[in-house]
């Protein structure tokens, strides 16, 4: 298991079998998590849950605990006895007793329309602006980062629902927005079929930050290449995670037939420096 | 000269569906303007490339000879540089040039 659970990490998270079919996610191993790598496990136990698989999710690091309990992960699962953590991350103790003053946020949003969309960024860039002054270079950069990423699973995902998460390390603040729709493979293909069909996954989404690609002319396809461009012009990082492979796991099958793949939709995880 | 104030339609132009929304607003007005057109971003929060793409980019596109009649006001360093980007991207032989704070005039490049 992963010490970091991070972009490069994701794809080894693998969701073990256990008696009775229920599943054990195992971190004991992990002591850092990144927005991807929370993005990534959210939607792999909302997939497993929503497979009707109970889950577990085992936690090595206090520090993970914490990370997980302020950023209020449980929520989205509130009520769900079939998904266990241990220890209980939605213990007030822990949720409140090591609170640092670093900016941590997750939520499940909506994403059905324009409105969505710019409801988002305007919320996320509060958020950061008011609880982590000094680290946006830009808001305007800023302000479209998120609104292209959310944009992105409005437009091309084929569901209406994104997880945002953001967290600040020292002089930076990463953000991911993460959904479980068609992935980026899908998504291309209705319009380049014949040209990445054999285009491996990680091709794939390099392809994608390539001006217009996305879209037809005039619709659309520069989204992540406006990620791409800032991210070169301020030595900061991106990492897009969608396809097989990629924070891929295991699921066990009801019927005891072998064990078969899920994969997950898009993760886009974009570092800005201040 | 004729202003079109994207503020009166919305101050966050986040997205291209908005854009596509405003478009109609704006090709007719350049249509009906007979001379020089101003698109001012005054009073807009926000506004994303993706925005200007299906708006200001298309306009140009599809209305070349607007080229030398178009300014733009209001729009600060990061869009304009975006829409630069898209401009070329485009292929659409159009250069934006400043011609002041926040303000900038296109020129056609043949």
């Amino acid at each position: 298991m992963p010490r970091q659970l991070d972009a490069y990490a994701v794809g080894s998270l693998v969701a073990l079998p256990l008696p009775a079919s229920d599943l054990c996610i195992d971190l004991t191993q992990t002591t850092f998590v990144t927005p991807a790598g929370m993005t990534v496990l959210f939607w792999i136990i909302r997939q497993l849950r929503e497979a009707g698989c109970r889950v577990h999710v085992e936690i090595g690091s206090k520090d993970v605990a914490n990370y997980l309990c302020r950023m209020n992960f449980h929520l989205p699962f509130s009520g769900d006895v079939d998904l266990t953590f241990n220890p209980d991350i939605s213990a007030a103790k822990i949720h409140k007793a090591d609170a640092s003053s670093s900016l941590m946020e997750f939520r499940l949003i909506a994403v059905n329309d324009s409105g969505d969309v710019e409801s988002a960024a305007l919320h996320l860039l509060e958020i950061v602006a008011s609880q982590a002054p000094g680290l946006i270079r830009d808001r305007d950069e800023f302000f479209t980062s998120i609104a292209e990423m959310v944009s992105n699973v409005e437009r091309h995902s084929g569901v209406k629902e994104a997880s945002i998460v953001a967290q600040t390390v020292k002089d930076r603040v990463r953000v991911a927005v993460g959904d479980n729709g068609c992935g980026i493979r899908r998504s291309l293909a209705v319009l380049r079929a014949n040209q990445i069909q054999h285009m491996p996954d990680h091709a794939v989404n390099l392809l994608a930050t390539e001006p217009g690609v996305t879209g037809s002319p005039f619709g659309g396809g520069y989204g992540l290449t406006t990620l791409r461009d800032l991210v070169a012009a301020r030595g900061q990082a991106l990492h897009i995670i969608s396809g097989q492979g990629r924070a891929t796991i295991l699921k066990s099958s009801s019927d005891g037939s072998p064990l078969q793949f899920m994969t997950l939709g898009t993760v886009v995880e974009l570092s800005l420096q201040r | 000269m004729t202003v079109v104030n994207v503020s009166a339609f919305s101050t966050i132009c986040a997205t291209r569906d908005k854009g596509r929304a405003f478009y109609a607003s704006l090709l007719e007005h350049a249509r009906a303007a007979g001379g020089d057109i101003a698109v001012s971003f005054r009073g807009v929060e926000f506004v994303t490339p993706s925005f200007l793409h299906e708006t200001v980019a298309k306009l140009l596109a599809e209305e070349p000879s607007i080229v030398h009649s178009l300014t733009i006001d209001g729009l600060r360093e990061f869009p304009a540089q975006e829409l630069a980007k898209i401009i070329h991207s485009e292929d659409l032989d159009v250069e934006i040039r400043q011609t002041g704070p926040e303000s900038y005039r296109m020129v056609a490049l043949v």
